[in-house]
């Protein structure tokens, strides 16, 4: 019983109420808005985005923020064209090139915010500006090619009728939060995002930790990119710069706390699919481009907003005069216990 | 973070470089190659004249002559004048095919002439400040003409253009529209008609559909007058044809927005298709996005219907494709337009170098006619080894676009 009312108070239940609500209204907004059609053409993207969120989610939950989303993702999406410059044979030594970038890309970030100290969100809006740049540097502009045809071909491929890009989200969202949750280093990796402090006290390479997650960050975003080019059969020169908001938009959803600690990469895949939904149901209804946005902008700020209300204090009427800490009420109070309890765990985890 | 020896410091930082330079370097490699410059702002002299790999193809072999002033003096004629060009070189875009085909055609012209002494090339990345301080720039270094896309925000090169005008600088404005009047904010708009290739599309697909079924219109980012004309013109024709019907509503206000970007075009298809089981006619104002658009048909099972848009080398292709595969579908395109950078370039140099401006037809307004129909004209013409975004119409020759552009 416990078990289960943490399960529903847990903070990435929300996104999956959420979600689900938005799936059994869609019908009646839009009609046609969950139709074959309709999933078809969203589930390829919602499954790029979802790999791409895993990185973003990796990132935050160490207390970071990457906003090279949109260089390294663009430098995935234009080798894996490039490379082969449209022979097939050269496919793999292309994925191969693109997911060392993409490592690279993140090593950089990870480097450059634990060693040097740089803040994350100047460290990566710098390194951000250098691969956009390399990108439109290495390709003068436009890109020349195509994707490789049995890159096409892959893409844009089923599994028992559910587009690969959707299964193969799946199963990376599956065996990252299977790595976090049952191994000892993704145990690890949990605690040095909940409490550097505690961890480094236990004896944990905090820096190996959080590098690790930028690098890891890094290669999803180029495999995103390279999935993106393989589907589009020809790209823009910088399809990473759409994807940038989603992923962070999508892990805030999900409920990974901002500030690092508390983080779940299935909540964010399922944030994932409720922005990718939302946005089919929105296009749907027909309106107006403003009015598209504003919608959106309205039900994402609310879904936010909801996961902040003091639910707690309201139903047992304490909210009031001896609530009025300076602090943010729930919020605040999370990640706190959060730490409380990793700190106390610490040592146990470091010595297993 | 806590101090830390310094050397593992030192190790951090050449880790840091090493990787850096790795990716530079791969990337650098594996290239498209071209050597051109793009984003912010690049001032080229002689080194324009050592830019060698272009995408339009027709020039080749024809430019890599020494120094350039071979061929230089070789084109030269009237247009191009005795006193020294400063020329300036603008994009409100930049970083795209489209941009840099733009780009190409002006500075073949610019070649041509002997009198052009410099360049200086500034793409604003769709940024209106990066736009107005590139126009401001150039004023500062000399240029005493500029060939201008004014299409990084809503009317945003206006009051810079007008700065330049003050400054007795050549300002000539073209392939989007600049807003302001004629002789204050700019000496010349040179474009295509916007509305008549809306009319064109329209004319043609509804005639393909039979003169009835359904039409679907996506144009490009809200608020660009290329959209927002074509639309409107649309519209008009579309109210002539009773039996024909429009899949969204559209106006010069509102239409479905693509964004000019494929994989949001994709989307959009992709959930405008969800609602509609029947779409008999596309109309699409940019190539790229079209070919997107096509893609969420296949990618949905339904059948290609009947499609007018701007041209572009992988519609063609997968035009040729569904031909070998059986599935033919009609297919008009027209020109994509960036050889009309070649008489915004001898415009401004005449009027800087004290040449003869060409004698444009219609004011510097076209009506550019089909460049490619499926059915009754030039087959759509697909080049594996060539960009796929790759415009063909640029390659064609003087005497062809003098056809269409030039009086007499």
């Amino acid at each position: 019983m416990t078990a289960l009312k943490r399960r529903v108070t847990s903070p990435f239940a929300a996104i999956w109420v959420a979600t689900l609500l938005l799936f059994i209204v869609s019908p009646f907004v839009a009609s046609g808005s969950l139709g074959h059609s309709a999933l078809q053409g969203m589930l390829p993207f919602t499954g790029i985005l979802a790999i791409a969120a895993i990185g973003q989610t990796l990132v935050i939950q160490q207390g970071g923020l990457d906003l090279s989303v949109p260089g390294i993702f663009s430098m995935g999406a234009v080798l894996v064209v490039t490379i082969p410059g449209g022979s097939e044979g050269s496919l793999i030594p292309a994925l191969i090139v693109v997911a060392a970038v993409g490592l690279a890309g993140g090593l950089i970030n990870g480097i450059a915010v634990t060693r040097f100290g740089i803040t994350p969100l100047v460290a990566t809006l710098g390194s951000n500006a250098i691969f956009i740049g390399v990108v439109i540097q290495a390709t003068g502009g436009s890109i020349a090619f195509k994707a490789t045809k049995n890159w096409q071909e892959f893409t844009a491929d089923k599994v028992f009728g559910i587009p690969i890009l959707a299964v193969i989200a799946l199963i990376a969202t599956i065996l990252v939060a299977l790595f976090i949750s049952r191994t000892i280093w993704g145990r690890r990796f949990v605690l040095v995002g909940s409490s550097p402090l505690a961890a480094r006290a236990a004896g944990l390479s905090v820096e190996r930790y959080q590098v690790g997650a930028y690098a890891g960050a890094g290669l999803a975003y180029a495999l995103a990119g390279a999935l993106l080019s393989g589907y589009l059969q020809s790209p823009p020169l910088l399809p990473g710069n759409e994807y940038l908001l989603p992923t962070i938009a999508a892990v805030v959803l999900g409920g990974t706390a901002l500030g690092g600690g508390r983080g779940s990469v299935i909540a964010t895949t399922v944030g994932v699919l409720f922005l990718s939904q939302l946005e089919q149901v929105v296009s749907a209804l027909g309106a107006k481009t403003s009015v598209q946005y504003l919608i959106q902008g309205a039900i994402i700020a609310l879904g936010m907003g909801i996961r902040n209300v003091p639910w707690d204090r309201i139903r047992h009427g304490r909210f009031g005069a001896d609530d009025a800490a300076p602090t943010g009420p729930a919020t605040a109070a999370t990640p706190d216990t959060t730490s409380h309890d990793t700190a106390s765990g610490a040592s146990r985890i470091a010595s297993q | 973070m806590s101090a830390r020896p310094d050397r593992s410091r030192v190790k951090g930082a050449a880790l840091l470089v090493l990787v850096a330079l790795l990716a530079a370097l791969v990337l650098s490699a594996c290239g498209g190659g071209s050597s051109s410059s793009s984003s912010s702002e690049t001032t080229t002299e002689a080194e324009a004249e050592t830019e060698t790999e272009s995408t339009g193809g027709a020039e080749e072999g024809e430019e890599e002559a020494e120094g350039g002033t071979e061929t230089a003096a070789a084109g030269s004629s009237e247009w191009c004048g005795e006193e020294g060009v400063t020329l300036g070189i603008q994009d409100g875009g930049g970083l795209n095919n489209w941009s840099k085909e733009s780009q190409e055609q002006v500075q073949m012209i610019s070649k041509e002439c002997p009198a052009v002494e410099k360049e200086i090339v500034v793409d604003a990345d769709f940024e209106p400040q990066k736009a107005v301080s590139g126009i401001q720039s150039m004023i500062s270094q000399g240029a005493n003409a500029i060939v201008i896309i004014p299409d990084s925000g809503n009317c945003a090169e206006v009051p810079a253009m007008r700065q330049a005008m003050q400054h007795d600088v050549t300002v000539v404005a073209w392939a989007a529209d600049p807003c302001g009047t004629e002789g204050t904010d700019y000496t010349k708009y040179i474009d295509w008609d916007t509305k008549a290739a809306g009319r064109e599309w329209a004319e043609w697909v509804i005639e393909q559909m039979g003169d009835k079924g359904k039409l679907l219109y996506e144009g490009g980012p809200a608020g660009n007058t290329v959209s927002s004309n074509a639309a409107e013109a649309i519209a008009e024709v579309v109210e002539e044809h009773p039996n024909v019907e429009l899949v969204e509503p559209i106006s010069a206000e509102e239409w479905p927005v693509t964004n000019w970007d494929p994989a949001e075009t994709k989307k959009l298809t992709a959930a405008i298709l969800a609602k509609h089981p029947e779409i008999d006619g596309l109309i699409n104002d940019y190539g790229a996005s079209v070919e997107a658009e096509v893609q969420a048909f296949q990618a949905a099972g339904r059948e290609i219907p009947a499609v007018a848009a701007s041209e572009s080398n992988a519609l063609a292709c997968t035009w040729k494709e569904e031909k070998e595969k059986g599935h033919e579908f009609p297919l008009m395109t027209i020109s994509s337009r960036n050889w009309l950078g070649r008489y915004a370039a001898q415009y401004a140099i005449a009027e800087a170098s004290g040449g003869t401006p060409p004698n444009l037809k219609n004011g510097g307004i076209f009506s550019l006619g089909q460049w490619e129909n499926s059915v009754s004209g030039k087959e759509p013409e697909c080049r594996e080894n060539e960009s796929p975004e790759a415009s063909f119409s640029n390659e064609m020759s003087e005497e062809e676009t003098a056809k269409i552009a030039l009086e007499g």
